[in-house]
């Protein structure tokens, strides 16, 4: 079972301002679906290395040689911006 | 010519040889979501260029030039896929005025064979549900009854076939988005091997299980389109450099000697009546043109609901950091109530803007990837899935494709699971293994529960060999039949 503690924790880690309503809803539904996950424990994994992507292909490479993006099509999506940068409000 | 019920090559076929114009065909579904797409609900963006788009092929062809295989073909891509100049969203509040600066390559493939967006299907945020329920933009309608859902993120996408809105969609599965609303919605839907599709330009979720796929009224249709979509990116590193052959064109004619493997585990006692007898019927019909059951044993599949979403929901909350408030996507309100420092800043942002199932995921997969417990959860979750993903390679040696069923009963009813996560999760046990293991899989129409909704069945094969796959599905459709079916007011 998750206390309180554990799940504010992780929404800060999370960076994710909840509500006490959302905390508490997240801290029951969480503990009953990780106490259901709970049963991969039984499985023998002893020297069995975790498998990250799928089909283990060999990657490729590339030259790393950088493309240019026009700067003003990627400021079009900015919330804020001001001159060739993206503006953010100060912080106190 | 009856678009609705065309196939995609005759289309292109119908275009190419100027039977028809690309502009009209565009028109004629243009004017069908117009008309249709009220009560149901599944387009959440339409492509303002798509006319402009279908007469600069009307004008190619016109000129001469060569067109490819999907010329004039109107496609409906999930907004999950970014579009350069057309609103992309994810369905979620933080992106809901992105306009992204480019494409996705596979929309880049999908057009480069003359293909025309028609516009963009709504899903669950993120792809994150197994309803179509938590969209901002409200809840997609199953077609077949309005009262059911279509199930699963790439929900639009099916609803917009099954109505027939489009003659082709684009979906994206990362444990079932694909295969579970193609099943509920009487449609074809395939999600490739892991790497066969680029991922460059899709909004990630959990970059180790996500592919695009197509979806589509037959077999052939699905396999045209997957044929388009395939092949190495350099902007992907994880698509893989192998050939991409040509399914359409090499579909068997019978099955003779093909063994069906039936995992055991994915019959049980609790199948829904309705399922287990479709499933048997398919089963049956194969039996008829030759092909030989296998019973097989996957027992470590019961774990694959927690290790997949563990493995996820981690990835997504990777993934998912990206969305701040500060190059794109959705800013709070700081001028009366600035942020104390610049965590506050990111946590009010994301905070306001993500809906409750994506933060639920995103704290879940923190959680498990935090200290302390990585070791019992990540970790733990990628051994398991190794052990997962060599049984089914094992189970490979003694058959040619799996069949199972797609979910565990047919679509249910709006609102009826969305306050119960872990019971809408376990939804996903015969889907998620597909991922999980990289293999390609494939939701073939088949037959109809007791209330007329559309039942599917799944099919898997090897990595890479969508072929059998395609084999299998071409004869349960010359069995059954079963997509030709229009629902009732279409």
């Amino acid at each position: 079972m998750l206390t309180k503690e554990n799940v504010e924790k992780v929404a800060q880690l999370a960076r994710l301002k909840l509500t006490e309503a959302e905390l508490a809803a997240i801290q029951n539904q969480l503990s009953a679906v990780l106490e259901n996950f709970e049963q991969i424990a039984q499985v023998d994994t002893k020297d069995v290395s975790p498998l990250v992507t799928p089909t283990e292909i060999t990657q490729t490479l590339r030259a790393d040689v950088a493309e240019v993006f026009s700067s003003e099509r990627l400021l079009e999506t900015a919330p804020e911006k001001s001159g060739n940068l993206f503006k953010v409000p100060p912080v106190v | 010519m009856e678009l609705n019920t065309s196939s995609i090559t005759s289309i292109a076929e119908a275009v190419k040889t100027k039977k028809i114009s690309a502009v009209e065909v565009t028109s004629h579904f243009l004017a069908r979501i117009d008309q249709h797409d009220k009560k149901i609900n599944s387009f959440v963006s339409l492509n303002a260029r798509a006319l402009e788009e279908a007469a600069s092929i009307d004008k190619r062809i016109a000129a001469g030039e060569s067109v490819g295989a999907l010329a004039g073909v109107p496609v409906a891509v999930k907004d999950l896929l970014c579009t350069e100049g057309l609103r992309t969203t994810a369905c979620s509040k933080i992106l809901e005025n992105f306009v992204p600066p480019y494409s996705a390559t596979v929309v880049e493939k999908l057009r480069a064979a003359g293909a025309v967006v028609l516009g963009k299907t709504s899903l669950d945020e993120f792809a994150m549900g197994s309803s179509n329920e938590t969209s901002i933009f409200g809840s997609v309608k199953n077609t077949w009854n309005l009262y059911y859902v279509p199930v699963v993120s790439s929900g639009g996408s099916a609803e917009a076939l099954a109505a027939r809105l489009a003659p082709a969609a684009i979906g994206t599965d990362t444990g079932g988005s694909i295969r579970q609303p193609a099943s509920f919605c009487g449609v074809y839907g395939i999600k490739p091997t892991y790497g066969r599709v680029s991922r460059y330009g899709i909004i990630a979720f959990a970059s180790s299980l996500d592919q695009a796929g197509p979806m589509a009224h037959s077999t052939e249709d699905c396999a045209v389109l997957l044929e388009a979509m395939s092949g190495k990116d350099r902007l992907d590193a994880t698509s893989a450099s192998i050939e991409v052959p040509s399914w359409s064109k090499s579909l068997r004619k019978d099955l003779k000697g093909l063994r069906i493997g039936l995992p055991k585990e994915y019959f049980s006692e609790a199948l829904d009546p309705d399922v287990a007898r479709v499933t048997q019927e398919a089963i049956a019909a194969l039996k008829a043109v030759g092909a030989e059951p296998v019973e097989i044993s996957l027992p470590l599949v019961k774990y694959a609901v927690s290790i997949y979403y563990l493995i996820a929901t981690s990835e997504a909350s990777s993934n998912l950091a990206r969305y701040d408030g500060v190059r794109f996507g959705y800013r709070s309100n700081f001028d009366e109530n600035p942020a104390a420092d610049l965590g506050e800043f990111y946590a009010r942002n994301r905070g306001e803007a993500f809906g409750a199932e994506v933060k639920r995921r995103i704290m879940l997969g923190t959680y498990a990837l935090s200290s302390g417990y990585y070791d019992a959860y990540y970790q733990k979750a990628g051994q398991v899935r190794r052990l997962l993903r060599d049984e089914f390679l094992q189970a490979f040696e003694k058959c040619d494709v799996i069949l199972s069923p797609v979910t565990t009963s047919p679509a249910f009813k709006l609102g009826e699971r969305i306050s119960n996560p872990l019971e809408m999760y376990l939804n996903d046990i015969f889907t998620t293994s597909t991922n999980l293991a990289g293999l390609p899989g494939m939701s073939v129409p088949v037959g109809f529960s007791k209330l007329g909704l559309p039942i599917g069945v799944q099919l898997m094969a090897k990595h890479f060999d969508e072929q059998r796959i395609f084999d299998v599905s071409k004869a349960l459709e010359t069995a059954f039949k079963a997509g030709e079916k229009v629902p009732n007011g279409i």
